[in-house]
């Protein structure tokens, strides 16, 4: 009799899957237009700098044209999608004070419990607009601003004006046009000079709205000799029209500092998300990106480093896992511009059901890049025929000094693998999800247990199904 | 009496794209030539005399076998064919019959000279099923500086348990612009090698593009390329895994002198079916100026589960450790330095059997490194 095939099903995303009824106190009209752009700048009561900044990025997107290369975003309509939707909720300082009905949203996302166990502060936006931010005093005290970005451009104006989309500009693709002029939301961190923040902080981006967008804006600033952990988290509830997140993080990495930005996001299979994410490490300075994808529809994400200071250093830990009706197109960017700049590459994919994982990588050491490395490594697991996977790494070479190694490999999960560890006493489904965690422990090992203990559940969630 | 054409052509494109700022999804280029006839030397002339070699009446693929037709289909860079179709100065077909194995190799031998700047060709091979056979491609020009032009399209089919090993030589100077694509359709069983040797300072665009279309296939390419001075040269290798049990290798070595550029693409392309198989890619290429360009994308695309896909590519200068440890010993630098180049290169140069041809490498590779203190 022939065996039948191990069948993975799809995940289980009630934790995630949760619609909140609420209805918003404000939303602009669906699509795209001036009206939207200056009605979204007015609701904000923004300096005329950044509305001129808005307009200025309208009309870049309207003259930047999509990408030829990876996925195609043909199902994206933006005559459908609504840019704004205020929640009926202010800032807050204290969850007692958030609306029940979003409090309640967060709390089954284990929002507030995480804060009060190991966070040093945390962020919470609702669609478009943040409705609780807060700092421990003993961060604060350090000296840490760590606020909305609303809050920044009153507060820390000057700041803002200096740093904002000068790493990502609006020219830079369609996305980041589009994010330029529709932005809302998101979180701004300042840590002084020598400050080292022991504990992560936290931004939560929830998008509770059917057909609408969330386009945050993530500033962090670390000056010379800081230190910082940064999580960031997202997720959606379900629909059946397409969702769009085009968010934007900008990360300034001063002399001898250190960023790690941690990522799990875990959209529903309706978005589309077009996220851009860049950071710049000033000399002996270092940026750890651990990542982890597991949800949207479409994704396009590749965070990027550009090493401009001698002795920079950039760490890529990522991981995605695409299941039925899942394109991620993922990877990252690194472009090395200065001496003895140093970086690493460590990304899987998985692929099952139909879904399709894309891995794409860019490397690029300049002239000036002297005795500079890089390695990179991708590996690709398929769990079945139906599914696809694609490594597309580019490397660009202008220094004669410079060592680059890369390699990448492709393949299934390995029958000795699963014959060896069947006749130990587990069973085939057992064997499998074993070798898929043990797959990703390099980037469950970067995250904070927590963390690690979420993303192996979400892996497992994925791997959970009949065993034939 | 001849006269200057101008084209425009798209080559070498990805079979996936990647970012555009990064200028390697294809060429689009722009291409002037001195149509003139294309005369062959004598010793093409023998081979013809000697039916090895048979000048193709038509150039068009009408009324040639399916097999061939299909490869032309496939191959990708259809203006280059097309343009080497309607362009065409020259063109043979090699016929392999079934079960003939040739234990000497066919040489066919292209010198560009002030009286043949000029040549745009095409190559049809054979190989019926059983046979078996070595062809030795070579591609020169006669004085550094000459303007010259080569495009040229091969297609070729190795049927049934068939074995071909194909080894293209191009040992061209600067002046010269070298536009090749080569298709290839494997057959149940088949082998097929190619060695693909560059040395020289001119700019080439090499496409090659593998169809393993028979169950239990086998292809391995072995690439050396050193360039000098400006040159460059653009490889765009495409290994599609379409029966079952394929096996492919792509095992490329190079050196870039001067302010020389490669761009190295190597796909290997695992379609739904080809349960069993296996592919992988190598590149390694040594550094040997500070005004080298370096660039590479090595794509694994995989729509099967039952495969295993790898690539490894470095680059990197001569290994200052091995460099001591060798002049430690006495050796003069120089002779290190060599000795470290050729070790590079050496997985290439073992894959050619034939002492001539391996002589007339290490001589045109030699002289290179010579001049510049190697």
């Amino acid at each position: 009799m022939k065996a039948e095939k191990t069948r993975f099903d799809e995940m289980d995303l009630s934790r995630y899957d949760f619609i909140n009824e609420d209805e918003p106190a404000f939303r602009v009209e669906k699509g795209l237009n001036e009206t939207v752009v200056r009605t979204i700048s007015k609701e904000k009561d923004e300096p005329s700098w950044m509305l001129e900044h808005r307009l200025r990025s309208l009309k870049t997107f309207y003259k930047v044209p999509l990408p030829v290369w990876g996925p195609n975003l043909d199902e994206l309509n933006l005559d459908e999608i609504i840019t704004y939707s205020r929640p009926d909720s202010g800032m807050n300082e204290s969850w007692e004070s958030v609306p029940e009905g979003i409090r309640d949203a967060f709390d089954r996302l284990g929002i507030p419990e995480a804060e009060k166990e190991f966070l040093g502060g945390v962020g919470a936006q609702f669609d478009s607009e943040v409705v609780y931010h807060k700092v421990r005093k003993e961060v604060a005290g350090q000296g840490v601003i760590y606020c909305d970005m609303r809050t920044a451009l009153r507060e820390h104006e000057a700041l803002v004006k200096k740093h904002f989309m000068r790493l990502v500009p609006p020219s830079d693709h369609t996305f980041a046009a589009l994010h330029g002029a529709l932005w809302s939301g998101g979180s701004f961190v300042h840590v002084p000079k020598g400050v080292k923040v022991s504990i992560p902080l936290q931004s939560y981006f929830r998008l509770n709205a059917e057909g609408a967008g969330q386009f945050e804006h993530t500033l962090i600033i670390l000056e010379p000799g800081a230190d910082l952990h940064f999580i960031e988290g997202c997720s959606a509830p379900r629909y059946s029209v397409i969702n769009l997140h085009a968010g934007c993080v900008e990360l300034f990495v001063g002399e001898g500092a250190r960023l790690r930005y941690s990522t799990v996001e875990n959209w529903s299979k309706n978005m589309m998300n077009l996220n851009t994410k860049r950071a710049r490490v000033e000399k002996n300075g270092s940026i750890e990106w651990v990542s982890g994808s597991f949800g949207s529809h479409i994704s396009m994400l590749y965070p990027s480093s550009l090493l401009v200071g001698e002795g920079a250093h950039s760490e890529f830990t990522g991981i995605s896992f695409a299941g039925k009706g899942q394109i991620l197109d993922t990877g990252t960017k690194v472009i090395h511009s200065s001496a003895h700049t140093t970086s690493s590459v460590n990304t899987k994919s998985i692929a099952k059901n139909g879904g399709h994982c894309i891995t794409r990588s860019e490397v690029i050491i300049t002239k000036a890049a002297l005795h500079s490395k890089a390695t990179i490594s991708c590996e690709s697991l398929m769990l079945d025929s139906e599914s696809r996977s694609d490594t597309i790494p580019a490397m660009d070479i202008r220094s004669e000094d410079a060592d680059i190694g890369h390699e990448a490999r492709i393949g299934r999960i390995s029958d000795k693998a699963i014959f060896y560890l069947m006749s130990r006493g587990l069973s085939e489904g057992e064997a499998k999800e074993l070798i898929v965690r043990g797959f990703a422990e390099p980037i469950a090992k970067a995250l904070p247990m927590e963390y690690a203990v979420e993303m192996n559940t979400l892996i497992k969630m994925e791997m959970e199904g009949s065993i034939g | 009496m001849s006269r200057i054409q101008r084209a425009s052509l798209k080559i070498q494109t990805l079979p996936v794209l990647t970012w555009r700022h990064l200028q390697m999804n294809g060429c689009e280029l722009d291409v002037s030539f001195e149509q003139a006839p294309f005369l062959p030397s004598d010793a093409l002339l023998a081979l013809e005399k000697e039916a090895l070699l048979q000048r193709i009446p038509s150039l068009s693929p009408e009324g040639q076998k399916e097999e061939i037709r299909n490869s032309e289909s496939n191959d990708g860079d259809q203006s280059l064919t097309s343009f080497v179709r309607k362009n065409a100065n020259a063109g043979y077909q090699v016929e392999i019959a079934e079960g003939d194995t040739r234990t000497t190799p066919l040489v066919l031998d292209y010198l560009l000279d002030e009286g043949n700047p000029t040549l745009i060709e095409t190559l049809v091979v054979d190989m019926q099923p059983g046979s078996s056979a070595t062809l030795i491609k070579g591609l020169r020009t006669s004085s550094v500086g000459l303007r010259s032009f080569h495009a040229g399209s091969t297609r070729v089919h190795v049927g049934q348990g068939a074995n071909l090993t194909l080894i293209q030589l191009r040992f061209l100077s600067e002046g010269a612009t070298d536009l090749d694509q080569l298709s290839v359709t494997l057959g149940e069983h088949a082998s097929f090698s190619l060695v693909e040797i560059v040395v020289g300072d001119a700019h080439s665009y090499i496409g090659t593009h593998i169809d393993m279309q028979g169950n239990a296939s086998e292809c391995s390419i072995g690439c050396m390329n050193v360039v000098d001075k400006e040159g460059s040269s653009d490889f765009n290798f495409h290994v599609e895994h379409k029966g079952e049990g394929t096996n492919s290798t792509q095992l490329v070595r190079g050196a870039l002198l001067n302010s020389a550029s490669k761009l190295f693409r190597g796909t290997i392309d695992f379609h739904k079916g080809c349960n069993k198989s296996k592919g992988s890619e190598d590149e390694y290429t040594v550094l040997l100026s500070p005004a080298v360009k370096n660039r590479s994308v090595p794509l694994i695309l995989c729509a099967e589960e039952d495969v295993e896909g790898e690539h490894a590519v470095s680059s990197g200068r001569l290994d200052s450790n091995a460099l001591f440890y060798l002049t430690s010993r006495g050796i003069g630098e120089k002779r290190a330095k060599r000795l470290l180049v050729e070790a590079q290169l050496y997985p290439i140069l073992a894959l050619v059997s034939d002492k001539e041809v391996l002589a007339e490498i290490e001589e045109q590779l030699f002289r290179r490194l010579d001049s510049h203190g190697y």
